[in-house]
């Protein structure tokens, strides 16, 4: 049965006598490639508004990524990673529908501001953060806070679009770095003679757990740069610019 | 367990009745919550399925009952033989397969059956027909939609 295609095909309610239940339809749907799925937007509104509803993101097999797209002189460059800093306005681009979405300023600038693609497993939908210091795991945006002269780290949890205080339990709260550890907060820093590696234990009893390694003495410098990385913390020293060469700071 | 107990019987809509192992038939939710209920007999009458459409189904299953569970040559065989076993289906009897693998709650023949209409399914009209959609889009509204995912047409 060849049928041929035509956009400015008269309107006509189908010959079948029969129809699927809908959660059958959408199993079709769903398999089909992006192209197909564009295409038939035009064949109804209900089919055309279903390809932008959780349920069928949702179920849809070849999930595609939002990216983040921005513009420089002439030429537009997409960006598959998660942050992406600079002066230029951010644009989200979605790569299946290949629509663009430019967002709107947060406050009076986009400079110094870091954009992040936050995914909300509940609405099943993308959402954009923006923050000026931030560390991001496990869906929970965390940040460094001042509020008058006490100083404390500020969580922001993407799916449920709430604000959380944190207080911190020692006094080299500036020179402290966030990283990830074990899908955790953990905050480390350096004393002249230690290093002092707080985990976030419980966010919501706000329970630290302490760990204090002493320093070898070439560790002596600085400490900045800190990775979570299979097991071990790597730190990258300042002297040294090229991303593979790390110091072992710990291991497990 | 007896013989007769390994065997199950399956009564189409139009009264058609297939003899089948229990293991082919426990492939069906539908069927296995029946037996585990025991809310039936040796007997389990179908009433959405037809006898043309339960035979197809039974195949599948005694195919898959057969191979499930061995190694990775298999599980290529039985993929060319899922391939060919939807490849020369009709519309309808594709139509009639989902409905029926739905009802019987067999996940892998409704994939299986899904993907095979999702691959035949090329052009609009043949969306059209196939899920029996009314296009209550204005003209207007239609042009400007197939202008805006002007890319999907190309080929």
């Amino acid at each position: 049965m060849k049928q041929t295609e035509n956009i400015k095909r008269k309107r006509r309610r189908s010959t079948s006598t029969s129809s699927l239940p809908l959660n059958l339809a959408l199993e079709i749907f769903s398999k089909l490639p992006v192209k197909s799925i564009l295409r038939f937007r035009c064949v109804s509104k209900f089919w055309s508004s279903i390809i932008t509803e959780p349920i069928f993101t949702k179920s849809f097999q070849t999930k595609a990524r939002l990216l983040l797209f921005c513009k420089e002189g002439d030429e537009f460059f997409v960006f598959s990673f998660p942050q992406h800093t600079g002066p230029a306005t951010p644009i989200v681009w979605n790569p299946s529908t290949r629509k663009f979405l430019p967002l709107p300023k947060p406050d009076k600038t986009w400079k110094d501001i870091t954009v992040f693609l936050g995914y909300d497993p509940v609405q099943c939908k993308q959402k954009v953060v923006c923050m000026c210091l931030w560390t991001m795991h496990q869906r929970v945006l965390y940040y460094r806070a001042e509020i008058g002269s006490y100083r404390v780290i500020m969580s922001f949890n993407v799916r449920l679009e709430i604000f959380n205080m944190i207080t911190t339990q020692w006094d080299t709260y500036w020179r402290m770095m966030m990283i990830a550890y074990h899908g955790k907060l953990a905050c480390v820093g350096s004393s002249w003679n230690s290093i002092s590696l707080w985990v976030l234990e419980d966010a919501e009893k706000q329970e630290w757990s302490n760990h204090i390694f002493l320093l070898l003495s070439h560790y002596d410098q600085g400490l900045q740069n800190f990775h979570y990385k299979k097991n071990t913390v790597l730190q990258r020293p300042k002297s040294c610019r090229k991303n593979n060469l790390h110091r072992l700071i710990m291991a497990e | 367990m007896s013989k007769s107990e390994k065997k199950i019987v399956l009564k189409s809509l139009d009264n058609e009745a297939f003899e089948v192992e229990k293991a082919v038939a426990l492939q069906s939710q539908t069927i296995w919550v029946m037996c585990e209920d025991k809310c039936v007999g040796n007997e389990i009458p179908l009433e959405n399925v037809t006898g043309q459409i339960l035979a197809k189904v039974i195949d599948y299953c005694k195919k898959h009952a057969v191979v499930d569970g061995d190694g990775d040559e298999s599980s290529e065989e039985l993929k060319n033989w899922d391939t060919e076993f939807t490849k020369n289906m009709d519309q309808s009897t594709l139509f009639n397969m989902i409905l029926a693998a739905n009802y019987l709650n067999i996940k892998s023949l409704l994939n299986l059956t899904c993907q095979a209409v999702a691959d035949k399914t090329k052009t609009i009209d043949e969306f059209h027909t196939f899920l029996n959609i009314e296009n209550n889009f204005t003209p207007e509204e239609e042009a400007q939609i197939c202008q805006e995912n002007l890319w999907a047409f190309d080929d």
